[in-house]
């Protein structure tokens, strides 16, 4: 009776589930068509293999501030899961073709769901978490928005595929800000906190620096020699236990099969290593103690940020990791890939003594 | 029940027998829209930030960037409709290129089909593997000029099932003003008379469809069977299909002038002359042959012709090197080494190059990857650098294939003492590791250091099926003024040859007779396609590429120079070199002098083949040199030289015009030339000097004399 239930867990028995598929089915229970149930059982009764159908990819996720919910992407739809048994709560369809990107706000109380349609236009819907309402669209992109991120509760910066930045105030239907200078598309943003600066990823294998006040392009980071697919900034505590200031840094992984970290207040490369398949995604742990790597191999990378050294290596699915997110307290970690796949990845599986 | 199966039906996804396959349905659509072309998104870079391979070359590549790249963005599985991959070339979207796809039709169906079932790409074995194209039919002959011919394609793949595919097989005329192709139905109207080439293309497989109108229904009069010449056997037998007349042989003369010159670079002097019309007239032609292929003027004009083959040149302080080199391989044509003892010679040489020849053939270009693609232009006749960025469009050649064979070369060291090391790499972009040596087209090499001699060992057997090939097809075009293949460097399936059982035969008679430079010459010298007239006769004005008339060659720079003094008696100063020196024995191919620079000397830096077009004798520049510059204007008045000799001599204006007729052009003059000088000549003193200057002007200025015809 695997059919009539539209997601797949898989796990070891007595244990909570740690992964889940879309099943093929899946969207034909989602229309909740009597005829399919019918057919269904038909099915069934006489042994029919109806085939597989297309599965969409998960390709956005993100934990909400508690870490007691995972919101998952898969094209036009966004679905809410809990965390850690990966039991779907909730399911809101977006109008967006394609999502490419999701983010709580600071305050938890709004979610910020980017994308788009491809090659036409880009946008961000900012909907309340609480009954899945749309509050606002913005953006006026003419490609899709990859990347999405909260300056504070009521304004965000979108990165699109049609090469510009630019910053939104909720409520107002033009930017306020705009940073152009990228010559391919923007793939990913990220605030470097307690600065005024916003760091931006392209296709066109550059990372550049921007003054977000006044819009400036403060300095390119060009080291990178395949285009850069995902950004994140290291969480760590700005001032050592020994009174040490710290720098911001900044970790990218790129086409060229490189994971770098900067600097990028003072726009240095602090150092960079070579993995044996390319990364897509990445993200730190809470304590930025360790990053985890997606490729396109499936494996997941746990690379330590001091050493470049790599600690482990899992294989998480058999297909792209499109996305990674690190749970803010338990040490978990989401993985999103093509074929709709989810994965829960615990700590214990991450990092080896 | 049948309710059911109706319900089924209606709404359920249903599965039909045969899923769509990326590499063998999804990627034929694409390359027949032309989406994958070089102008196209299959441009090294691209076009509008997508890009493909190379007419599909490389589907695993193309399959990511479709479907998985950016998150998957190009496919919408959930509407698949919507996907930009078929938005795009249907122009449901705004698009560059227009619509490459038509809405609804079959191309956009399987492509929509293929989202819908998951866009997923079968790697793992469980689906058979396209093996081979097979075209049908792969030559026509179209008798009726106004009639068309259907081509059909069928696919052979692993499991041993075959498919038509037709419909996604892509049909290029070579000369579209000679052919239409309708891409629907594979119909081929021929619109212009002669032999004409279809490259069909699907998946990664390339084939040549020879479709041929003839020019006349009026067979040739020339006799088909040559019991003692396969190359006439061959000529006459296309000449016939393709229907067009041979011109008639040449008279003995003439025959005497083009063999001296085509074997020895040299036109025959009188004493020649007086030696052939001497032998008997059954015999005269094979015995001035091998008069001529024993001489040592063959063997400098060979060196020569080697030497530019091999592009032996003295880098700066490998002076030394390149004349040892030079040395090396005249000793090599003078004592009749065989081409593959020669070529074994040069592949395996190593040691210091100032005392070791060969060993210099490392020191000719820079880089393995360079060696590699100047060993399989030399020894192949391929051109494998395409294959550097991507798989060869229109050859079997990988980059696996060009990388392994510069691999091979990477562990030469090219240095003034030619080494075979252990730690030379070359990184495979398209895997971006080191690449593994391989023999092109044939097998990888697990023994690295002893990949270079494998590769040698493989170069000179019978087993490679392009060495010999790439050797005749050269000596047939500087013998006959058009290589059986054009270029004589780019032999490939979807290049055919004009006679290819003539090219295979040659290949075949060559090796049997231990690759023998001298045997294939005289066979191609004692044929009756080489004494063929170069007049146009009976109406065979196109038929000059199937030999039915002698193409006119121009005369190598070097034997133009050395022409030029031998009629003029002036010799030729070239830098350092002793005067009197010839220009086919300069070592030194940059050796100073203008006028070799005006005749158009190839450097040997790089490739000094090109195509050389019937009767095409130069550009304008040098037609300017040759009328208005020094080169002939100082040399024809100079008070050594031959006319003022015979004027000092006394000789009369029909001495002297026969004189320079017989030196220039190997001839007599003929009565209404002799009349005709005779009216332009009748002045005394420094104006019969003048006059006698124009003649001799207008003589080396001449067609007939700046030409082997």
């Amino acid at each position: 009776m695997i059919f009539l239930w539209p997601y797949r867990m898989s796990g070891h028995a007595g244990e909570q589930a740690s992964s889940i598929e879309m099943n093929p089915w899946q969207r034909l229970f989602r229309n909740r068509n009597p005829w399919v149930y019918i057919a269904c059982f038909l099915s069934l009764l006489w042994g029919i293999d109806i085939g597989s159908a297309a599965e969409p990819s998960i390709t956005a996720l993100g934990f909400d501030p508690a870490g007691k919910v995972l919101v998952a992407a898969s094209q036009s739809y966004i679905t809410e899961y809990r965390w850690p048994g990966l039991q779907s709560k909730r399911r809101l369809q977006s109008s967006l073709v394609s999502i490419q990107d999701l983010v709580f706000s600071p305050d938890g109380e709004k979610l910020a769901v980017a994308g788009g349609t491809p090659a036409e236009s880009g946008r961000v819907e900012i909907r309340s978490w609480r009954d899945g309402r749309l509050i606002d669209e913005l953006g006026n992109h003419d490609d899709t928005v990859q990347s999405v991120a909260w300056l504070d509760n009521d304004t965000v910066i979108t990165g699109s595929l049609d090469r510009r930045i630019a910053v939104w105030k909720l409520g107002q239907s033009s930017p306020i800000q705009q940073f152009e200078g990228h010559s391919k598309g923007v793939t990913t943003i990220q605030l470097i906190a307690d600065t005024n600066l916003v760091v931006s990823g392209a296709l066109d294998e550059n990372i550049r620096v921007w003054n977000l006040e006044t819009g400036a392009l403060v300095r390119t980071l060009n080291n990178h020699t395949g285009a850069v697919n995902e950004m994140k900034a290291r969480p760590m505590k700005q001032i050592t236990s020994s009174g040490i200031a710290r720098l911001p840094m900044l970790a990218s992984v790129s086409d060229d099969r490189t994971v770098r970290l900067w600097q990028p207040t003072i726009g240095r490369l602090v150092r960079f290593c070579r993995i044996d398949a390319t990364p897509l995604a990445l993200c730190w742990n809470e304590g930025g103690e360790w990053l985890a790597v997606g490729c396109d191999d499936g494996s997941v990378q746990i690379i330590h940020p001091d050493t470049m050294d790599l600690k482990n290596r899992v294989m998480a699915t058999e297909s792209w990791c499109y996305s990674i997110q690190a749970h803010p307290a338990d040490g978990s970690l989401a993985v999103g890939s093509r074929k709709m796949q989810l994965k829960r990845l615990d700590a214990s599986q991450l990092v080896r003594e | 029940m049948f309710i059911c199966w109706v319900l089924l039906a209606a709404v359920l996804p249903g599965k039909s027998d045969s899923l769509v396959d990326f590499d063998h349905d999804v990627m034929p659509v694409l390359t027949k829209a032309g989406c994958n072309v070089g102008a196209c998104h299959g441009a090294a870079i691209g076009r509008g930030g997508f890009k493909l391979s190379l007419y599909g070359s490389n589907p695993a590549a193309d399959y990511r960037t479709i479907a998985l790249e950016l998150k998957g963005r190009r496919v919408n599985l959930l509407e698949p409709e919507q996907s930009l991959v078929i938005m795009k070339p249907t122009e449901a979207m705004e698009h560059e290129g227009g619509v490459r796809i038509d809405p609804g039709s079959d191309s956009a169906e399987t492509v929509i089909r293929w989202i819908r079932e998951g866009a997923l790409r079968s790697h793992d074995g469980s689906r058979p593997v396209f093996k081979s194209l097979e075209i049908s039919p792969a030559s026509v002959v179209a008798d009726d000029f106004d009639q068309d011919v259907t081509l059909k394609a069928i696919a052979h793949f692993s499991d041993g099932s075959s498919r038509d595919v037709t419909r996604l097989t892509v049909f290029t005329p070579e000369d579209p003003g000679a052919l239409s192709i309708d891409s629907k139905t594979a119909d081929v109207h021929v619109r212009r008379r002669g032999r004409h080439i279809v490259i069909a293309r699907y998946l990664r497989a390339v084939k040549a469809i020879e479709i041929i109108a003839p020019f006349s229904r009026q067979v040739s009069a020339e006799p088909v069977d040559a019991p003692d010449s396969f190359i006439d056997t061959s000529v006459n037998r296309l000449l016939k299909k393709i229907g067009i007349p041979a011109s008639g042989q040449l008279d003995d003369e003439a025959f005497l002038r083009r063999a001296s010159l085509d074997l020895t670079g040299r036109l025959p002097d009188g004493q020649d002359l007086r030696w052939f019309l001497a032998d008997d007239e059954r015999i005269r032609r094979t015995n001035l042959i091998d008069r001529l292929l024993a001489s040592e003027a063959f063997t400098e004009y060979w060196t020569l012709k080697l030497a530019k083959l091999l592009r032996i040149h003295g880098k700066p302080g490998n002076e030394r090197g390149a004349e040892k080199y030079h040395r090396w391989l005249e000793q090599q044509i003078a004592e009749n080494a065989g081409y593959h003892t020669i070529a074994m010679s040069l592949l395996t040489a190593t040691g210091d190059t100032e005392q070791v020849g060969p060993a210099n053939f490392y020191r000719m270009v820079g880089g393995p990857r360079e060696q590699a693609e100047f060993t399989s232009e030399l020894f192949m006749g391929s051109r494998l650098r395409c294959a550097n960025c991507h798989d060869h469009p229109l050859d079997h050649w990988t980059q696996d294939d060009y990388h392994g064979l510069a691999a091979i070369f990477a562990k030469v060291r090219q240095e003034p003492i030619v080494r075979v090391v252990d730690d030379g790499q070359v990184i495979n972009p398209r895997t971006g590791k080191n690449a593994v040596a391989r023999i092109p087209g044939e097998r990888y090499l697990d023994d690295d250091h002893g990949a270079l001699q494998a590769f040698a060992r493989w170069m000179v057997s019978e087993d490679n099926p392009y060495f010999a090939k790439a050797i005749v097809n050269r000596l047939w075009k500087s013998m006959m003024g058009r290589g059986l293949v054009e270029p004589a460097d780019d032999l490939r399936s979807t290049n055919p040859a004009t006679h290819p059982d003539l090219l295979q035969e040659l290949a075949r008679d060559f090796a049997e007779h231990g690759y023998d430079l001298r045997h294939t010459l005289k066979k191609i010298a004692t044929s009756d396609a080489y004494g063929r007239r170069s007049e146009v006769s009976g109406g065979n004005a196109t038929g000059g590429q199937y030999y039915s008339r002698h193409l006119r060659k121009p005369l190598e720079p070097e034997v133009l120079a050395d022409a030029i003094s031998d009629v003029l008696e002036i010799p030729e100063i070239y830098g350092q070199y002793p005067a009197g020196s010839r220009a086919v024995k300069l070592i030194n191919p940059q050796v100073e002098s203008q006028t070799l620079d005006v005749l158009g000397r190839c450097a040997r830096e790089e490739s000094c083949e090109t195509s050389v077009a019937a009767g095409n004798t130069g550009g304008l520049s040098l037609k300017l040199h040759l009328f208005n510059g020094p080169i002939l204007n100082q040399r024809i008045a100079s008070p050594k030289g031959r006319l003022s000799r015979l004027i000092a001599a006394g000789e009369t204006n029909e001495a002297i015009v026969q004189s320079f007729y017989r030196a220039a052009l190997s001839r007599s003059v003929s009565d209404d030339e002799r009349k005709f000088w005779n009216e332009q000549i009748n002045g005394s003193g420094d104006q019969r000097r003048a006059l006698l200057e124009d003649f001799v002007w207008s003589l080396l200025t001449c067609q007939e004399f700046v030409t082997n015809h």
